[in-house]
C-alpha cells in the first residue's frame, strides 16, 4: 500500500509546485529557487526508481562477500550515481543564475523582472 | 571498429579550457592562438575521422574499457561527423572574430568559456549514452550563459537570466524523460534503447517523447520558448551570435534527431506517431511553422538590426523543425540542407554586421545608411548572407525551401496549409532584408570611421568561398546530406555498430 509509487506521486507534486512558482513569481530569486525545487523533485524521482523492497543500500561493506555481489540484496546503485551528477549540475546552474541576478540588481535596483525593461535601448 | 582516439575531440578542448588562464600569463596573444589552434585541430581531426569512416565504415570508441551497453561509448559515423564538420567550420569563423577584438583583461575566461562550449557541443554529438548527452548538454548550457553574459550590459544580463531559467527547466524535463527511460527499460545506452523501445507501453512512450521534445524546445528556439533569443543575441558579442545561431541550434537539432529518430523510432509512418488522439508529428510541424511565421513577423517589426537577425534565425529554425517533424527522407534531407544554409548564411550576416557596427552603439535599422560608399566589401557579404537565408535561386536556401515545400505537399492534407505559412515567411524575409540592403546603398554621408581588422576579411573570404562552392556546385549539397539521411533511417546499422548485433527486435 505504502510503497514506491507514493514517492513518485510526491515528487510529481513537488515538480508541479516548482513549475507553478516559476510561472507565477516575478522576483528573480523566487524563480531561481522554484527552478531548484523542480530539480530536487526530479532527483527524488530518480532515486526512488532504484528502490527494491527489503534491499540494503548499495554500499560495499566488509561483511558483504565479494564473490556474491550478484546475489546480495542491494538496491540499484546507478540512479544514485545519476542523481549525484544531476545535483552537482543543478548547483552549478543555480550559482550562475544567482551571480547574474546580483549583477542585474546592481544595474536595475530591482529584482522584479517586470520592471527591468527599458534600461538599455531596445526595439 | 576501434576508434578510441576520437575521445580527443572532447578531451582536447576541455584540457585547453582549463589551461587557458595559464596560457594567458604568457601574453595576450596566446589566448587567441590557443583558441584558434584548438578549434583548427578539432576540425582537422574530425576531417580525418570522416575519411576513416568513409573508407572503413562506422565505429565506436569504448570509454574506460567497459563495453556497451554496460559502459559509455561514443558513436562515430557519418551523421555526427557531418554535424561536427559544419559546426567546427563555423567555430573557426567565430574564433577569428574573437581574435580580432581588442585584448581585454578577462579574455582568458572568455576563451575558457568558448572552449567549454566546444567541449559540450562535441560531447552531445559524439556520445552514445543518453545521460552522457544530458551532462554535455548542461556543460553547453553553462558555457552559453557565460558567453551571453560576457558583455556585462543590462541587455546581455537580461538575455542570460532568461536563457538560464528556461534552460534549467528544460534540463529538468530532459532528466525526467531519462528517468522514465531508465525506469522502464533499465538502460541508458541509445542503441539498446533503440532495440528495446517498442516494448514500452504506448502511453508511457508518448509521455517520454513529449517530455523529451519539450526539453529541447527552448534550445531549438521554438515558440513560445524562444523569448530568450532576441535579448541574448542583441546583448552579446558578435562572435557569440555566430555561435548561438550556427552552433548551438545545430547541436539541439542533432540531439533531437538522434534520440527521436534512432532511439525512439520516430518516422513519417513510424511507431510513435499514432499514439495520441491527434497525429503527434503534426504537433511538431505545427510548432515549427508557427515559429517560422511569428519569427518572420517579429523580425519585420524590429527596430534593431541584431534583434532582426535573431528573429530571422528563429524563423529559419522553425522551418528546419518543420522538415524534421514531417519525418520523411525528403524532408529530413531538406532540413539538413537548410541547416548548412543556416550555419553559413547566419555566420556571414553576423560577421558583416559585427564588422560594420563595431565601435558604435547605434544598432537601429538606419544605422547602416550609406555605408556602401565607405566600405565596398562587407555590404556584399551581407547581401550574400541575406540571399542565402531568403532562398534566392541556386543558393542552398533555395534548394532547402524547395524540398521542404515538396515534402509538405506530398504529406498531404492539413500540411498543405502550412505550406502557405512557409512561403509567406519567405516573402516577409525578403522584405526586411531588402529594407536594410536598400538603406546601405542610399547616397548619404556615412559619418563614422570604419575600422575593420584583417581577420574579419580573412573570415569573410573563407565564408564566401564556402557559399560560392555550394552555389556553383548544386548537387554537392545533396551528395553531402544523403549519407546523413541514410544514417538517420538505418537504425539497425546504428545498433549493429554499437552492440554488435544487427537484429531489431
Amino acid at each position: 500500500m505504502i510503497d514506491n509509487r507514493i514517492i513518485y506521486m510526491l515528487s510529481s507534486l513537488l515538480f508541479l509546485i516548482g513549475l507553478f512558482g516559476v510561472m507565477t513569481r516575478r522576483n528573480i530569486m523566487k524563480m531561481l529557487i522554484s527552478v531548484s525545487i523542480i530539480e530536487t523533485a526530479v532527483n527524488i524521482f530518480l532515486v526512488a526508481l532504484g528502490y527494491i523492497k527489503g534491499a540494503a543500500a548499495p554500499i560495499l561493506t566488509g561483511e558483504m562477500p565479494r564473490a556474491a555481489i550478484n546475489g546480495s540484496n542491494i538496491a540499484d546503485p546507478l540512479p544514485h550515481a545519476l542523481v549525484l551528477t544531476a545535483i552537482v549540475i543543478g548547483v552549478g546552474t543555480t550559482a550562475l543564475g544567482i551571480a547574474i541576478a546580483i549583477k542585474l540588481y546592481a544595474q536595475h535596483h530591482t529584482l522584479n523582472i517586470n520592471r527591468m525593461d527599458g534600461k538599455d535601448e531596445h526595439e | 571498429m576501434n576508434m578510441n582516439n576520437s575521445i580527443l575531440l572532447i578531451a582536447v578542448p576541455l584540457a585547453l579550457a582549463f589551461a587557458a588562464p595559464l596560457f594567458s600569463m604568457l601574453g595576450a596573444i596566446f589566448n587567441r592562438f590557443v583558441l584558434f589552434a584548438g578549434i583548427l585541430f578539432e576540425f582537422i581531426f574530425a576531417g580525418y575521422l570522416m575519411k576513416r569512416v568513409l573508407a572503413d565504415g562506422a565505429g565506436i570508441a569504448v570509454i574506460g574499457g567497459w563495453k556497451p551497453p554496460f559502459g559509455i561509448n561514443l558513436q562515430i559515423s557519418y551523421l555526427p561527423l557531418f554535424f561536427l564538420l559544419i559546426i567546427y567550420f563555423v567555430m573557426i569563423i567565430a574564433s577569428l572574430m574573437f581574435a580580432a577584438r581588442k585584448s581585454k583583461k578577462d579574455d582568458s575566461k572568455l576563451v575558457a568559456a568558448f572552449l567549454l562550449f566546444v567541449t559540450g557541443m562535441s560531447g552531445v554529438i559524439l556520445t552514445g549514452d543518453i545521460f552522457n548527452m544530458f551532462v554535455f548538454f548542461e556543460i553547453l548550457t553553462i558555457a552559453t550563459i557565460i558567453l551571453i553574459a560576457a558583455k556585462g550590459k543590462p541587455m546581455a544580463m537580461r538575455g542570460a537570466i532568461k536563457y538560464s531559467i528556461l534552460s534549467s527547466i528544460a534540463s529538468a524535463f530532459f532528466l525526467l524523460s531519462i528517468a522514465f527511460i531508465y525506469g522502464t527499460l533499465g538502460t541508458l545506452n541509445i542503441a539498446e534503447i533503440a532495440l528495446m523501445f517498442p516494448q514500452i507501453a504506448p502511453l508511457t512512450a508518448t509521455f517520454i517523447f513529449i517530455m523529451f521534445f519539450g526539453a529541447l524546445l527552448a534550445e531549438l528556439e521554438m515558440f513560445p520558448f524562444n523569448m530568450w533569443a532576441p535579448d541574448s543575441y542583441e546583448g552579446s558579442y558578435s562572435f557569440v551570435n555566430v555561435l548561438l545561431s550556427s552552433a548551438a541550434s545545430l547541436t539541439a537539432v542533432y540531439a533531437f534527431i538522434r534520440i527521436a529518430f534512432t532511439g525512439m523510432g520516430y518516422t513519417a509512418s513510424g511507431y510513435i506517431r499514432p499514439l495520441v488522439p491527434f497525429d503527434g508529428g503534426l504537433a511538431i510541424v505545427f510548432i515549427g511553422a508557427l515559429t517560422a511565421i511569428i519569427g518572420e513577423i517579429s523580425a519585420l517589426s524590429s527596430r534593431n538590426i541584431k534583434r532582426m537577425l535573431a528573429f530571422s534565425s528563429i524563423g529559419q529554425m522553425g522551418l528546419i523543425m518543420t522538415g524534421v517533424g514531417i519525418g520523411s527522407e525528403t524532408s529530413i534531407g531538406a532540413a539538413l540542407i537548410l541547416l548548412i544554409n543556416l550555419a553559413l548564411s547566419k555566420a556571414l550576416l553576423f560577421l558583416s554586421t559585427g564588422a560594420m557596427l563595431k565601435g558604435s552603439d547605434d544598432r537601429g535599422r538606419e544605422a547602416l545608411t550609406g555605408i556602401a560608399y565607405r566600405d565596398k566589401l562587407f555590404p556584399v557579404l551581407f547581401i550574400l548572407g541575406a540571399a542565402g537565408t531568403v532562398g534566392v535561386p541556386f543558393t542552398l536556401g533555395f534548394y532547402g525551401k524547395l524540398f521542404i515545400a515538396q515534402s509538405l505537399i506530398s504529406a498531404g492534407g492539413f500540411y498543405f496549409i502550412l505550406l502557405l505559412l512557409v512561403f509567406a515567411g519567405a516573402v516577409i524575409e525578403l522584405f526586411y532584408y531588402f529594407r536594410v540592403i536598400h538603406s546601405m546603398y542610399i547616397k548619404k554621408e556615412f559619418k563614422r570611421e570604419l575600422d575593420i581588422k584583417m581577420l574579419y576579411y580573412i573570415a569573410g573570404a573563407v565564408l564566401v568561398g564556402a557559399v560560392l562552392f555550394f552555389i556553383f556546385n548544386p548537387s554537392s549539397a545533396g551528395q553531402f546530406t544523403s549519407p546523413a539521411v541514410r544514417d538517420i533511417f538505418e537504425r539497425a546499422e546504428y545498433i549493429g555498430t554499437v552492440l554488435g548485433t544487427g537484429v531489431l527486435k
